[in-house]
């Protein structure tokens, strides 16, 4: 399990840039391992505004349906379109190609409450435990 | 209250050894996949895949009385089977719902095997000691017998060096043979994937034995480890039933499609009711439906709509890798009479999204019949 250090982490998953006002959001390395091959992913529109803790998307793997949960509120300004044909590239490389959305951040203070990459790395390796 | 111990097959070391990621199913720890869904179902539609399926339940039946009993209680003729033969039968209730549905396998003149789903082990034995059975001994032998499949094209390539007769067998028949020269197995030429392939039983005992041996002889075939994952999706794209699925207790074989299967006449369980369903006709019809977008997956429990009218639900629905887009199977009023062709909606999360009923099953593999 890989956690990039310089993103913010979500207890749902997700992970959020922070170094600029438009955050892209994506799933963890994590996430992507436990749900299997992924085979279809539904996003927002560009304009849509997403809500911190709210389902923004929704991921299909064989397997099963998940929702995405916002890391930070905000307006949506750019939707990863490749993932339409090719679902599986959020497997194969989570934190760079396979990102879902950049949104228009509406409140920094949302960022308080996530997780470093250690921080997120230690609450997986318990969740592995229990 | 105490929650049930997850059982373990004969197999669970040799699971994780090889790095599955596993899961529970009927109560117990199975492999849900190896390398992944989508590269086994393919393995196994290509190549050929090797299943633990040692969760499923074995009951002897054997004796004078042995046919009598299958007769009354399994909608299909067991009368029509010769020895080492097998078939694929119901369990049916009183009212014409389904109890199970398994394999029935005639080993000798009064011996019989059957192979019935681990959920239903216990609902299975209670309906067939409930039934008269004179001069009959039932015993159940699950736990001491453990179930490997190999399916595929290559599968009989990759048995017949360890079982030379296995080339001559036919579909839904069923031999005898010690493998590697000194494993007692039972061999039927079945399985619930859509392609050729086998069902290997034999002692718990040699269950990981036979699993290493199996998984060396495919090796240069391309066989690959299979788990619940693959199996899921390869039994769904050939349309064969699961049961808490497309059956249960609420739904008869009638109604599943499955009328090749019961034969009318020899006095089973549930009969009567069927014979009614015959008659004056079914509630609800199961249908292949296809999602016209070709994205979003319609998953058991989904509404089926007809206009503004609710007309059933999804029962399984997933990713169909051997078409490359998401594939399901659903119950609908009988009376709509929903042909292939026809359209429909299958409500995902809220959004009601077109649809098409098509012809089952699905997948049909090159040269097959059934």
């Amino acid at each position: 399990m890989e956690a990039p250090a310089g993103l913010k982490y979500s207890k749902e998953h997700e992970w959020v840039t922070t170094d600029e006002a438009v955050a892209t959001i994506g799933i963890t390395d994590h996430a992507q391992e436990q749900l299997g091959e992924i085979v279809f992913v539904e996003l927002p529109a560009v304009g849509d505004s997403v809500s911190k803790d709210d389902p923004f998307g929704v991921i299909e793997s064989v397997k099963a349906v998940s929702d995405i949960y916002a890391p930070v509120s905000g307006s949506v300004v750019a939707v990863n379109e490749e993932l339409a044909e090719s679902p599986e590239t959020v497997n194969e490389d989570p934190y760079g190609d396979g990102w879902l959305i950049k949104v228009r951040v509406s409140d920094p203070t949302d960022f308080e409450d996530l997780m470093d990459s250690e921080e997120y790395e230690s609450m997986v390796a318990e969740e592995k435990e229990s | 209250m105490v929650a049930e111990a997850v059982k373990r097959t004969p197999l669970y070391e040799t699971h994780r050894r090889l790095g599955a990621r596993m899961t529970e199913f009927a109560g117990f720890a199975m492999p849900l996949q190896y390398r992944g869904i989508l590269e086994e179902h393919r393995a196994v539609r290509t190549a050929a895949g090797l299943f633990d399926l040692s969760h499923m339940g074995e009951f002897m039946v054997q004796g004078p009385g042995a046919l009598s009993l299958l007769e009354a209680t399994l909608t299909n003729s067991a009368a029509r089977l010769a020895e080492g033969q097998a078939q694929y039968t119901i369990m049916c209730a009183d009212d014409g719902g389904t109890i199970d549905d398994l394999i029935v396998c005639r080993l000798g003149a009064d011996q019989y095997m059957l192979c019935v789903n681990a959920a239903n082990i216990a609902a299975d034995w209670e309906a067939l000691a409930a039934a008269p059975h004179p001069e009959v001994i039932l015993q159940d032998i699950s736990d001491g017998t453990a179930l490997v499949a190999v399916q595929g094209p290559h599968a009989v390539r990759i048995l017949a060096p360890m079982a030379a007769s296995v080339e001559r067998m036919r579909r839904f028949h069923v031999i005898r043979a010690k493998l590697a020269g000194s494993i007692e197995s039972t061999i039927a030429r079945t399985g619930y994937t859509g392609e050729d392939g086998f069902e290997i039983f034999v002692a718990a005992r040699d269950a990981a034995k036979i699993f290493e041996l199996l998984l060396e002889a495919g090796a240069d075939c391309g066989l690959q480890p299979c788990g619940l994952g693959s199996r899921d999706t390869l039994r769904l794209e050939a349309a064969l039933p699961l049961y808490g699925h497309e059956l249960d207790r609420a739904t008869s074989p009638l109604e599943a499609g499955l009328g090749a299967f019961v034969k009318f006449g020899h006095g089973f369980r549930g009969e009567a009711a069927l014979a009614v369903q015959r008659d004056r006709g079914v509630r609800k019809s199961l249908v292949g439906i296809r999602t016209d977008d070709g994205k979003a997956i319609a998953r058991q429990g989904y509404p089926l709509w007809s206009g503004n009218r609710p007309i059933g639900a999804v029962t399984s629905g997933t990713y169909a890798p051997t078409f490359a887009r998401p594939l399901a199977l659903g119950y609908v009023e009988a009376a709509a009479g929903f042909a292939p062709g026809s359209a429909l909606e299958v409500e995902i999360r809220g959004r009601r999204v077109s649809a098409t009923v098509v012809a089952l099953p699905f997948y049909r593999r090159a040269g097959s019949r059934n």
